[in-house]
């Protein structure tokens, strides 16, 4: 058999506890791929906010720093979880929204399984709906193949 | 009616970006041709309006030299600091930071150049940013109540109807407090699990030379404002005239190597408010306002605190239907032309501030029209999510303005 394709999704709050459990799932031989998306909601909300305030025709000044500093972040971000995964894993960063694109990242490479990140134990939440995030609520509703729920 | 109805959709929909100024400028020259207003009373509109145009071109002025200077990158990078690696307390510094730079520097500063900072500063360290950014757009509105000057919304309102800023400090600073507070308690809730416990470490990245000396002189304007506003000088002078010092200071601390020293200046806005300006007056004349809103006034013409409560509802729909300038050009009309005695036209005027200033945050991009606009987008297949943005406001606004009227009710009754 094949070794499986796994698809790991990284929001950069995973603790170590989360990679030893990844890692006692994991068989040896997967091939894995770490993936972060940053999240374009917000740039989106900006842009509206300047295009809209009254009475402003100021002209979208194009701010290069907004870029490289989400790609700072999310390089590091994932160089840290490569890390605490502590074996050796493709990376992707995508821009988007994150439950679309963990799901379009599956499809693209045929995984065999998604792993994500379900709400820390140690946040105080009730069981039932609050333990998923609505990332990991969109990626179990629409992945194409399994997924594992670890908490963060 | 028909004029003012198509330049505000006009300025809201912006087709084939058109802007807005040129839109407002060709409505009133239209309303002038037709005779719908007097030429003169064009004119009057426009010069009695003088200090609030003053006040725009001073105070984009002064956050634009502000952000040269690199003061919101740096007061970013302190927030980053007094959160000590706590994703919940870095919230509560922006919030923080926010209110303070509204109050001094408007929420159209916050929300233009304060956001887009501290957006920078909060995905460079790998963090979902929608929060800080919301943070910023809400805080901003909310405290943009504090100060006269925290809001163009406010110049306008009490620059038309003639009252003094002693009287605006006293009667809504207690509810801007309570807006102010409010909000932060509601967004640190909401928002409670969706910030991360811990930040990754991390220094900003600062793009910007640091111009202590402008941060001195921007101080000294802080307390122009409030001192000059007390006084009584027209506060689009107390404006130009901190701008004219802030570009003087500049100039000293680089050796004049600022080569446009007045970009940045919004100078779009003066065509729109001058243009909005007439075309209210033509409504005006034309009787619109007064069976409108005059109307709603009259109603509770007997109590102040009707009054109150009859404004702040008029002006917070009215901004989210045409945008809070021209709603406010509008307010100013009305309680002009109603007879109120003195008690009940200050509780019209506060009431409309505070409608004005906190109603827009309802849908947060200023009017339920540009909402429809993005889900007419939408279906066109563009990819906007007008979701997260009404969802808070729609969560957050109506508790906010429900108190702060009550507040306001509250203070002018112990007047």
């Amino acid at each position: 058999m094949q070794p499986p394709i796994v698809v790991i999704a990284v929001s950069g709050e995973e603790s170590d506890p989360f990679w030893a459990e990844v890692r006692r799932w994991l068989p040896d031989d997967a091939t894995t791929g770490i993936v972060h998306v940053i999240d374009d909601a917000a740039s989106h909300q900006m842009e509206l906010l300047a295009a809209h305030l009254p009475g402003h025709d100021r002209p979208q000044r194009p701010r290069p720093g907004l870029r490289e500093a989400e790609r700072h972040g999310a390089d590091a971000l994932v160089d840290e979880a490569v890390a605490a995964f502590g074996r050796s894993a493709e990376t992707a960063i995508i821009r988007g929204r994150p439950g679309h694109e963990i799901v379009a990242t599956a499809a693209d490479r045929a995984a065999d399984l998604i792993v994500v990140g379900a709400r820390a134990a140690d946040v105080r939440v009730a069981a039932g709906p609050h333990s998923l995030g609505h990332t990991a609520r969109f990626v179990v509703d629409h992945a194409p193949c399994p997924v594992l729920l670890i908490r963060r | 009616m028909a004029l003012f109805v198509t330049v505000v959709a006009l300025t809201i929909t912006r087709p084939r970006g058109l802007p807005e100024w040129a839109t407002a400028t060709v409505g009133a020259v239209v309303a002038v041709a037709l005779g719908l207003v007097g030429a003169s009373a064009a004119a009057n509109a426009v010069i009695g309006d003088a200090n609030v145009l003053a006040f725009f071109v001073g105070m984009t002025g002064l956050a634009a030299v502000a952000e040269r200077s690199g003061f919101f990158e740096q007061t970013g990078a302190f927030a980053l600091r007094a959160a000590r690696g706590s994703g919940r307390r870095l919230l509560l510094a922006v919030l923080g930071l926010g209110s303070a730079i509204a109050a001094i520097l408007s929420n159209d500063a916050t929300v233009l150049i304060l956001t887009p900072v501290v957006y920078s500063l909060v995905v460079g360290l790998g963090v979902d940013a929608l929060p800080y950014v919301l943070a910023c757009t809400f805080i901003a509105d909310a405290a943009s109540l504090l100060l006269p000057v925290s809001n163009p919304v406010n110049v306008i309102i009490l620059d038309g109807v003639g009252i003094p800023v002693a009287d605006y400090l006293g009667a809504v600073g207690p509810a801007a407090i309570v807006a102010v507070i409010l909000t932060i308690a509601g967004l640190m809730w909401l928002f409670r699990r969706r910030v991360p416990k811990r930040l990754r470490r991390g220094e900003p990245t600062l793009e910007r030379r640091p111009l202590p000396p402008v941060w001195f002189a921007l101080a000294i304007v802080a307390i122009a404002f409030v001192g000059g506003g007390l006084a009584g000088a027209p506060l689009g002078l107390v404006a130009c005239v901190g701008f004219g010092l802030l570009l003087a200071v500049e100039g000293l601390a680089t050796r004049w190597a600022q080569r446009r020293p007045l970009e940045g200046v919004s100078w779009a806005i003066l065509g729109y408010v001058a243009g909005m300006a007439v075309l209210v007056r033509a409504l005006e004349e034309q009787g619109v306002v007064h069976s409108i809103v005059g109307a709603a006034l009259d109603a509770g013409r007997h109590s102040a605190a009707a009054t109150a409560v009859i404004s702040a509802t008029v002006a917070a729909v009215g901004s989210n239907l045409v945008n809070n300038v021209p709603m406010a050009l509008v307010m100013v009309s009305a309680i002009g032309g109603a007879h109120l005695t003195e008690p009940v036209r200050q509780a019209a005027t506060f009431g409309s501030i505070v409608g004005a200033d906190l109603g827009p945050n309802l849908t947060t991009v200023g009017s339920l029209a540009t909402v429809l606009w993005l889900l007419i987008l939408r279906d066109r297949g563009m990819d906007i999510r007008p979701g997260d943005y009404l969802r808070v406001g729609l969560l957050i606004t109506p508790p906010i303005l429900v108190a702060a009227t009550g507040v306001l009710v509250a203070t002018l009754a112990v007047r």
